[in-house]
């Protein structure tokens, strides 16, 4: 019996590993989007270029209009962005996000995230 | 050293000196620089000494070289398969690969290791064949089960009728992430630090494992299967795992290849590793029925050293790249027929001998009988 324990709770225990495997070590695709954009009958209008960057990594400069690409891994993620107001003042927006593992590919939307959108983070 | 003494060194190491003998002859002929010779040893290394380390444990039991280490390689493929669809990356995606396919490599190991029961004594061509077998089975589940059956969610993996994996799958998820895990540079030569540390630990477990009451009872059945059965030790449990410890090890060992080459060749990647693996120990002056840490990591370099000289020998010999590798080919297939020749001559004589020492004595005892 206890032997059967044991090796239950070996099972088990490579079960739980297996998930904080998967959960930690997923990689997602993420969109940036710098384009005009309609929400919920909401439109969000694309007017700076911008700078960002998703968990420290290196800054990628995105213009009007434009889209770019970046993956991440894990569940927890900061997103960064830069840009200069019509002012000339040099604003930073810091949004910390989660995401699960159902997940796969989603869009971070920039005009909706300076308004100060709700859904600036959607899935494609 | 007497006269004995040097024909018996050279008879039993006859297969590394002849290698050492065409490095030696190779090397200068295809001009590579000593850096490169080097670094591709290194990368080499890293690549298949866990896969060769990995067919030492059913030679201690005395099952030969196991060929079926490819039913491994088609389990760690497996594993490989699933996380590259799940997206599951770096060394977490390595890691899931090899507990995925753990229990494959386990249940493949079992049925390998019942089936060489049945065959004692041709414990290398059933497994061989075996390999073939399950390559079958390999086959129909990644052909026709996966997208299917068993479900895969990127379309990028399968093939255009919507099931079956292409031919080809990109692992850039795991690519080098174990080789380039702790990046030690020595000169301009890259060491794939964190990989050979990890084969550090096989070699101090395959080394821990010998001293073990399992390891010793291996040694036993190695020996002589019916003396350890009088002794109480269970032959064929503890032939099944030696074969099943061989298998998962291989299993492993596949893994870390693949993520070394970074591409996986869903039909073929696994059908060489046998071969390849049992070539490259026999190289470092294994045997059929003895083989060591320092066979398989002699065995690696000398095997390589041909893979990477001899297409730039062959054509400064003789102008074709191509002549080169025919004969590395043909080296590296005769070396397996050689040390199975050895092998057998090996046995002949020991058989021979022992039955002139049974005759003699049998010769002393009746004349001295005679002249009682």
């Amino acid at each position: 019996m206890r032997r059967w324990l044991i090796r239950l709770g070996i099972v088990v225990g490579f079960i739980v590993i297996c998930f904080l495997l998967y959960s930690f070590g997923k990689q997602y695709e993420i969109f940036v989007d710098n384009k005009t954009v309609t929400i919920s009958e909401t439109t969000y209008e694309a007017k700076y270029a911008a700078v960002y960057n998703i968990d420290d990594s290196e800054e990628t400069e995105i213009k009007l209009k434009k889209r770019k690409k970046s993956y991440v891994v894990g569940p927890n993620h900061v997103f960064v962005l830069k840009y200069v107001d019509e002012n000339g003042k040099d604003v930073e927006i810091k949004k910390e996000f989660n995401l699960s593992t159902d997940r796969e590919s989603l869009i971070v939307n920039i005009p909706v995230l300076i308004e100060g959108g709700s859904e600036w983070l959607i899935d494609k | 050293m007497n006269n004995k003494n040097i024909k018996k060194f050279f008879i039993n190491n006859a297969v590394p000196i002849m290698f050492i003998v065409l490095s030696i002859l190779a090397i200068p002929l295809a001009g590579l620089s000593g850096e490169y010779l080097i670094q591709e040893m290194m990368t080499r290394l890293a690549r298949y000494l866990f896969l060769v380390l990995s067919l030492l444990i059913p030679i201690i039991a005395g099952m030969g070289l196991n060929f079926g280490i490819v039913l491994g390689a088609m389990a760690g493929q497996i594993g490989l398969i699933f996380v590259t669809d799940w997206s599951v990356v770096g060394l977490s995606g390595m890691t899931l690969a090899i507990i995925i396919s753990m229990p494959i490599a386990i249940i493949l190991g079992w049925i390998a290791g019942v089936a060489l029961n049945h065959a004692k004594g041709r414990e290398m061509v059933t497994s061989y064949i075996l390999g073939f077998f399950i390559n079958g089975v390999y086959q129909l589940v990644v052909l026709y089960g996966m997208g299917r059956i068993i479900p895969i969610s990127s379309n990028t993996m399968l093939l255009p009728r919507g099931y079956g994996i292409r031919n080809a799958v990109d692992l850039e998820n795991i690519r080098g992430c174990l080789d380039k895990l702790i990046p030690l540079k020595i000169g301009n030569v890259n060491i794939p630090l964190a990989t050979f540390l990890l084969v550090g630990v096989l070699c101090v477990f395959i080394i821990w494992f010998r001293k073990t009451k399992l390891g010793q009872d291996m040694r036993a059945v190695g020996q002589d299967m019916e003396v350890a059965a009088n002794a109480g030790i269970p032959v064929e449990r503890t032939r099944v795992l030696s074969i099943v410890i061989s298998t998962v090890l291989a299993c492993i060992g596949q893994i870390i290849f693949l993520q070394n080459i970074g591409t996986m060749n869903t039909y073929n990647s696994h059908e060489q590793i046998g071969m390849f693996s049992i070539a490259a120990l026999l190289v470092g002056g294994a045997s059929v029925a003895k083989a060591s840490i320092p066979n398989a990591f002699i065995g690696i370099i000398l095997f390589h050293i041909m893979f990477v000289v001899s297409p730039r020998a062959g054509k400064t010999l003789v102008g074709d790249a191509q002549i080169g590798e025919y004969f590395r080919v043909f080296i590296s297939y005769g070396i397996i027929a050689l040390a199975l020749v050895l092998h057998a001559w090996r046995i002949y004589k020991e058989k021979e001998r022992a039955r002139m020492m049974f005759r003699e004595a049998n010769s002393s005892v009746s004349s001295e009988s005679e002249k009682g």
